[in-house]
């Protein structure tokens, strides 16, 4: 509990640098069973240090597969549309604000 | 929509604040593509929220604390936008059977390779606030502080779903026990709404960026 000084929570604004994106789980072995039996308890015991890099050697063979659903998403090529949206905010700066929207209007 | 709390407002952006504000919106969209694939399911639909999202985040900007996280600035938008479609459109997360040809890259010594198909099917049963908070530790990399402060609640909250996350993952991938799309059941979809519910009341929510 004492650090909470994980790199990620004292990293610089921005995207966090994420490194390689397939950390070493394949150690994980049958740690599975331990995480299984914390599962019904309200405060596992994993101490705050927390971040999943903390984890990560004591995870199930699966939990690699939650990094590799998410960064298969991050490493795809950005679809057009998010370029012309991101390219519209530029635009938009001189023209007041179209993009507000009402519900964030103050 | 109730207006936010919290209306302190800044100074205007400077051109120059602008500029780094959008870069760092620019560096973030494919983490918040990945979370919100994560969240709802669908590509379409994600990349729907993100765009939704982004918008938000640029209307929003003078509340974005230059120096703070951006992901984590937008990730609490994108939850938020979430759930506010979620509860306008009732549960539309679907499973995505475009990801069922893939394969996770199976361990060394392991039989049998989990399918990414699996892997996300696992998932997208999972309560929806569970989901979320294995998104943000298991895939995103956010420490438990950091996704509790994203998700709006206690520390052992988040450590709790995580936990229970996990073994619910557990058993469906490890004895091959995977529902199927639980959106045909009506027990278990009515489960889910109701969670849903839960969550999109308030309970867990973070300050509305929306």
């Amino acid at each position: 509990m004492a650090s909470g000084s994980s790199e990620q929570g004292n990293r610089p604004a921005g995207v966090p640098d994420r490194s390689t994106g397939a950390p070493d789980a394949s150690q994980g072995g049958r740690a599975g069973e331990r995480l299984g039996a914390q599962a019904n308890d309200d405060e596992p015991h994993q101490n705050d240090r927390g971040a999943a890099d903390a984890n990560e050697a004591q995870q199930p063979d699966w939990a690699n597969g939650l990094r590799q659903l998410y960064d298969s998403v991050v490493d795809e090529p950005l679809p057009d549309s998010f370029k012309d949206l991101l390219a519209q905010f530029d635009d938009d700066d001189d023209a007041g604000d179209p993009t507000q929207d009402p519900e964030t209007r103050h | 929509m109730a207006g936010p709390p919290e209306k302190q407002e800044r100074p205007p952006r400077t051109a120059s604040q602008k500029a780094d504000f959008k870069r760092e919106l620019t560096d973030v969209v494919p983490h918040l593509r990945a979370f919100a694939r994560g969240l709802c399911g669908r590509p379409d639909m994600a990349d729907d929220l993100v765009q939704e999202t982004l918008l938000k985040a640029w209307a929003a900007q003078e509340r974005f604390e230059p120096g703070t996280s951006m992901r984590a600035w937008t990730f609490v938008i994108l939850r938020n936008a979430y759930l506010t479609d979620m509860r306008r459109n009732r549960f539309r997360g679907e499973y995505d059977e475009t990801v069922a040809e893939r394969i996770l890259t199976a361990p060394a010594g392991q039989e049998e390779p989990i399918h990414l198909s699996d892997m996300h099917r696992a998932l997208l049963t999972l309560p929806p606030e569970r989901r979320e908070a294995l998104l943000l530790v298991g895939a995103g990399g956010f420490s438990y502080e950091e996704a509790a402060n994203i998700c709006g609640c206690a520390v052992g909250t988040i450590k709790s779903r995580v936990g229970r996350a996990r073994a619910a993952l557990n058993s469906m991938l490890t004895d091959g026990d995977i529902p199927d799309r639980q959106i045909g059941d009506p027990t278990a979809h009515r489960a889910i709404l109701e969670e849903l519910d839960e969550v999109a009341a308030g309970n867990g929510e973070t300050e509305r960026l929306d």
